[in-house]
């Protein structure tokens, strides 16, 4: 299996530190989800985790080595990660879409093999896509669009699937179907989910694992339950609220107060 | 797509026997025949059509292929479908080290020129990529933009400066700066022709990366492709091709931006259709301007760089209307 941890990474753009000394172990085959203010690094986290940006100091590990270390090909079999606001060729179609996402499993002597098509095509299934697949991908609607880049992610095939904002700019609905096509991957093949998101209600709801991040450091993690409490908002986000049990869902749901404190 | 590709070709070979046809005189197709495989040392016909026709038909296939993959490349390497070739600075560093060359040293020997260009194209070409680049990464394609456009500036002003001094280097450069595939002597020119060949063949392994290129830096990266390396072989390539065009032809103007985009409109979404298409579409379009420029003025020349500025800038402007259109 594969786990993802990160230690003493340090990193940040031009002279400003982002992330220092940050310490962070994923638990495996499950869903993991950055939260934080604005600019507080975990989009950054996400990123060093992908091997996008090189840390400073401190490493990023896949299964206790080295991140930047082994070949980004090899990487790319048991990671995936799909970008924030991803933009598609003009006029490329889902299916080629989709196909770029076997990249790593292709070679010069075998450019395209029935196993790329079979996972192709389970990924245009699992998505729901199969009836769209040689549309263009500029045609659909943005819920569409999200779920042919998660297409291409499953596609990649990998056991670890790491998601920088999956949800924004989409309606609720469509939130919501991005977020249980993750959790369906989750419970059905065990993939290892990290993503970030906004919404802190939808990240109680389908994390099993919420790390909070705050000037550059883990600043609390675990269970929804014990992480997300009126104190640990306030510190986090800096936002007085009240925090009640989801009668439904029995996870915490945060009423944020901003300036109508009620009495 | 095959097919497609199939009838580019065709109307490849179509051009380029239009173009050993046309002129000042004449021939017909068996002449041309008969010159290129069984010709005989005194007669006229032959020895125009081998001596000046041909080369010219040559430089303007490869000049015209390699103006188009090259442009085809930039775009996808900058991200920006209204990119082209000259943007890396080539074409203004290579015209300032040939104006160099003529006004200041008086440098009068086509070698010296052919050399002096490419190495100018690869100079300014390299310190664009340089300024663009931050650590091991390019850091963004706008960077890439700013830098040529600056560059191109300067190494412009300079070549003006100067022509305005040295008036008779103007005659002897005015060549380059119209953009011309005529009075290329083929035994000049081979290494240029060769060099721009071999580049093109090291293009094709690199389509099927171009793909996962075009989904974006992130995208790449994240299914393993070595997105630094292919970027730099990408601008080497860039170079090569383009270097060598100017290098025989000069500044010749929207070959490398507009056969893209007509290529790409007859083709699927993929780079291994796009390089052969551009290629082959790229050859065919400056053989027709070099034909429509050698007979529109009889007996005179319209240069060929001028006959694809003039076809080129409405569809440039097309191009940009219809794209504002999409945006907006």
């Amino acid at each position: 299996m594969t786990t993802v941890s990160a230690h003493a990474l340090t990193l940040g753009y031009q002279r400003q530190v982002i992330l220092d000394r940050l310490e962070l172990t994923l638990p495996e085959r499950a869903i993991s989800v950055l939260v934080g203010s604005n600019g507080c690094g975990k989009s950054t986290l996400l990123k060093a985790l992908a091997r996008l940006i090189e840390p400073w100091e401190g490493r990023v590990c896949l299964d206790g080595k080295a991140i930047n270390r082994q070949p980004t090909r090899t990487v790319a079999k048991s990671l995936s990660l799909l970008p924030q606001q991803p933009e598609a060729p003009e006029g490329i179609t889902v299916r080629q879409l989709v196909g770029l996402g076997r990249h790593p499993h292709q070679n010069w002597f075998e450019q395209w093999s029935e196993a790329d098509e079979a996972m192709v095509q389970r990924a245009l299934l699992h998505t729901g896509l199969n009836t769209l697949s040689e549309r263009a991908v500029d045609t659909l609607s943005g819920g569409q669009r999200q779920r042919a880049w998660i297409a291409m992610a499953i596609a990649q095939d990998t056991p670890l699937m790491l998601l920088d904002e999956p949800t924004s700019f989409l309606d609720l609905t469509h939130q919501m179907e991005v977020l249980d096509l993750l959790r369906d991957l989750n419970r059905r093949e065990g993939k290892t989910i990290v993503m970030v998101l906004h919404d802190l209600n939808l990240a109680c709801r389908y994390a099993d694992h919420i790390v909070a991040v705050r000037q550059g450091g883990v600043h609390v993690q675990g269970a929804p339950k014990e992480v997300i409490t009126k104190e640990r908002v306030k510190e986090v986000f800096n936002l007085t609220c009240r925090i009640i049990d989801d009668p439904f869902f029995n996870t915490p749901l945060c009423i944020p107060f901003g300036k109508d404190v009620p009495g | 797509m095959r097919r497609r590709l199939w009838l580019f070709a065709v109307a490849m070979l179509g051009a380029s026997l239009l173009s050993l046809m046309s002129g000042a005189y004449w021939f017909g197709p068996l002449t041309i025949w008969q010159a290129l495989w069984s010709p005989s040392p005194t007669d006229v016909a032959d020895l125009l059509i081998r001596t000046t026709r041909l080369p010219r038909t040559l430089v303007a296939m490869v000049v015209g292929a390699s103006l188009a993959v090259a442009g085809c490349m930039i775009q996808t390497l900058t991200r920006n479908p209204l990119a082209s070739p000259g943007l890396l600075g080539i074409n203004a560093g290579a015209l300032l080290v040939i104006v160099s060359l003529v006004s200041v040293w008086t440098v009068m020997s086509p070698w010296a020129w052919y050399a002096g260009a490419l190495l100018g194209a690869t100079l300014a070409a390299g310190i664009v990529w340089w300024v663009a680049m931050r650590g091991r990464s390019l850091s963004g394609p706008l960077h890439l933009v700013l830098a040529g456009a600056a560059l191109t500036a300067l190494c412009n002003a300079f070549s003006q400066a100067l022509l305005v001094i040295d008036q008779q280097g103007l005659d002897t450069v005015l060549f380059w700066l119209a953009g011309s595939v005529a009075g290329r002597p083929l035994a000049t020119i081979w290494p240029l022709i060769s060099l721009a060949l071999i580049a093109m063949l090291c293009v094709w392994p690199l389509a099927r990366s171009m793909n996962v290129l075009a989904a974006g830096e992130a995208v790449a990266k994240g299914v393993g492709l070595r997105v630094y390396r292919l970027q730099a072989m990408m601008v080497i390539l860039i170079v090569l091709l383009a270097g060598t065009s100017v290098a025989m032809a000069g500044n010749i103007a929207f070959v490398g931006l507009i056969v893209p985009h007509i290529a790409k409109g007859w083709l699927p979404v993929d780079h291994r259709a796009w390089i052969p298409g551009c290629a082959l579409l790229g050859a065919t379009l400056l053989l027709l301007a070099d034909v429509v420029g050698r007979v529109v003025i009889l007996p005179g020349e319209v240069p060929v760089g001028v006959m694809t500025a003039l076809i080129g800038a409405p569809v440039f402007v097309a191009l940009i209307r219809r794209q504002g259109v999409r945006h907006a």
